[in-house]
């Protein structure tokens, strides 16, 4: 073959080329590509429904067929979990007493995994060892280890509990354990819904940018302390479309409740202890559960 | 025939030709990137790591105490009278000893007692404690234990916004001038006239028109020292300057820290917005440290 009829001069470059490539390139090339791969950094918007979980015909995680436990399940029918509508009829997903909504009654964080689950945009940006997500709703912030850590021996419950992630190829991979229960439904939901949850929550998340701009989350739910059994769900973000191209994109400042703080009166900064808070004039819609 | 036959030797030299050019094109930028880092390394602009406050030191600040922001603050007419209100760096603690707080403790805008407001900048950087710094290369993160608030500082060269709200952190852009982060913040909310922020603990109040310069320097491994200016002129008679020094706590971690946690697992009238029974509020029953301002 003429290709093989190199002088030896030249044959010395191939060879040096060619070392150069499989020792040097091409490691390099692969690496980079999985870095780009592994880049989940930008602002997201959720895009699949799940704010409007048991509306029917919606194909969403939280449709009727979150396996509750006994008080769960009456916690559920006390507020009407993903029973309320808006002023217009129209299901809503949210809990049909939205007095009874730690998030707006008593401005407790939404905290972990409510705020992944109920929309408003999302930031993800990475360092070294932690991959970051902050959501636009308080700006409350999860932070994920992706430095091999595991969780610690004894866990703190917090509001976004403990996140700890290994890559799977292009997949992150994210056991979160220690998530504050909310004293059965008192202090935090697992959703807009209402659905309660335990401190014995454990999410699994695999989240993967399936294209440049979609981010997909596989996620797993399980809670030996509110659900009969585990059940897993998807949701699919998409990437800001008004993102300004090649500048870095990010949520802006929300404080919580920011009005209370402005507030003279107890009427204006706590509606709740004053009993005056109403309760929805429109009928729940879906079946109770 | 395979198609690499059928090129030329002439062709094929000039591959080769540019084969080596790319090598060596490949080669300046692969060593040339871990020199960067190493650089980043050696310390000169990583910022990075978790920090406590050691001092605010003078001036402004008065001297012999660790009283903060107290005599030498250039105020306007109506900030002094707002001092001499709320008792401005004249707080103590229960033993008398001056705290550098303010007096009047009740109106602190961000006490769990008062309004709940976040501190914001410059007063969690001033009065808060421990400090997360991380960085990528957009941006510099530093993220505090109190509230966990979490100030971005811009480092991809933007400007600031043309007409945004302000925010309680404002709007910060930094460039690094050789090992310091220099950094300039403006659109920071004042909180009319002292009512929802404070520029510092001791309680002095600015405007909306407050612009901060800062230079951010690691002046050894474990010590992280900001010198900064104010101006205001809706508050201040003329700018002035400050230094806060940190120090490297590489065992310490920032907690969850939920702003008046409290409130949300109360279910007492009273704890839940205690503002509205002010009057009943105990005043402090310690007397005023220093002189009124």
């Amino acid at each position: 073959m003429r290709r093989l009829c190199v002088s030896w001069r030249l044959r010395g470059s191939w060879i040096a080329i060619g070392v150069f490539l499989t020792v040097w390139a091409v490691p390099a090339a692969v690496a980079q590509n999985n870095a780009q791969n592994r880049d989940l950094s930008g602002v997201w918007i959720k895009t699949d429904s799940a704010t409007l979980p048991w509306a029917p015909g919606r194909k969403t995680i939280f449709a009727a067929e979150v396996p509750l436990q006994r008080w769960a399940m009456e916690h559920c029918r006390k507020v009407g979990c993903g029973r309320g509508t808006d002023s217009a009829g129209t299901p809503w997903g949210t809990a049909y007493l939205q007095g009874e909504d730690p998030v707006f009654i008593r401005c407790a964080p939404q905290g972990f995994p409510r705020l992944l689950l109920s929309g408003g945009a999302m930031e993800i940006f990475h360092t070294a060892k932690r991959v970051f997500m902050r959501f636009y709703f308080g700006n409350e912030m999860r932070q994920i280890w992706v430095d091999g850590r595991g969780h610690p021996e004894s866990v703190n419950t917090t509001w976004h509990g403990d996140s700890i992630g290994r890559w799977d190829g292009d997949a992150l991979v994210v056991d979160t354990v220690g998530i504050l229960g909310g004293e059965q439904g008192k202090f935090k939901w697992l959703d807009p819904s209402g659905n309660p949850h335990s401190d014995d929550l454990r999410v699994v998340e695999r989240i993967r940018r399936s294209d440049p701009k979609t981010l997909v989350f596989d996620v797993r739910f399980e809670d030996p302390g509110a659900f009969t059994a585990p059940f897993s769900g998807t949701l699919v973000y998409t990437l800001n479309p008004d993102a300004e191209p090649g500048r870095t994109d990010s949520v802006p400042e929300y404080v919580q409740c920011e009005d209370r703080i402005y507030a003279d009166t107890e009427g204006e900064a706590w509606p709740f202890v004053t009993g005056d808070y109403p309760k929805p004039n429109f009928p729940p819609v879906g079946p109770e559960r | 025939m395979p198609a690499a036959a059928m090129i030329s030797n002439s062709m094929r030299r000039n591959f080769i030709a540019s084969g080596f050019f790319f090598l060596l094109t490949a080669l300046v930028a692969v060593s040339a990137a871990p020199r960067a880092e190493a650089q980043t390394a050696a310390g000169s602009r990583d910022l990075s790591g978790i920090w406590d406050k050691v001092s605010v030191a003078s001036p402004p600040w008065a001297p012999g105490t660790d009283r903060q922001f107290v005599s030498e603050v250039p105020l306007q007419p109506w900030a002094e009278e707002y001092c001499r209100e709320v008792g401005c760096g004249r707080g103590s603690n229960s033993s008398g000893e001056p705290s550098g707080g303010t007096y009047y403790v009740v109106k602190d805008p961000a006490f769990t007692i008062s309004r709940c407001a976040p501190y914001g900048f410059p007063r969690v950087m001033i009065g808060g404690g421990l400090m997360e710094i991380f960085q990528n290369p957009a941006r510099v993160f530093l993220r505090f234990q109190t509230n966990n608030e979490l100030r971005e500082i811009w480092l991809d060269g933007r400007e600031h916004p043309d007409d945004a709200d302000p925010t309680w952190m404002g709007h910060s852009v930094g460039r690094w001038d050789g090992d310091a982060l220099a950094v300039d913040t403006v659109g920071i909310r004042g909180g009319e006239h002292g009512k929802y922020k404070w520029l510092d603990p001791a309680g002095t109040p600015h405007g909306d028109e407050l612009h901060i310069t800062e230079r951010i320097r690691r002046t050894a491994r474990d010590a992280l020292q900001i010198d900064m200016t104010f101006e205001d002129p809706e508050a201040f008679t003329a700018p002035f300057a400050g230094k806060v020094v940190y120090e490297l706590r590489p065992d310490e971690e920032i907690y969850e820290y939920i702003r008046c946690e409290n409130r949300v697992f109360s279910d007492d009238r009273k704890e839940i917005w205690p503002l509205i029974f002010g009057d009943e509020y105990p005043k402090p029953n310690f007397p005023p440290a220093g002189t009124a301002p």
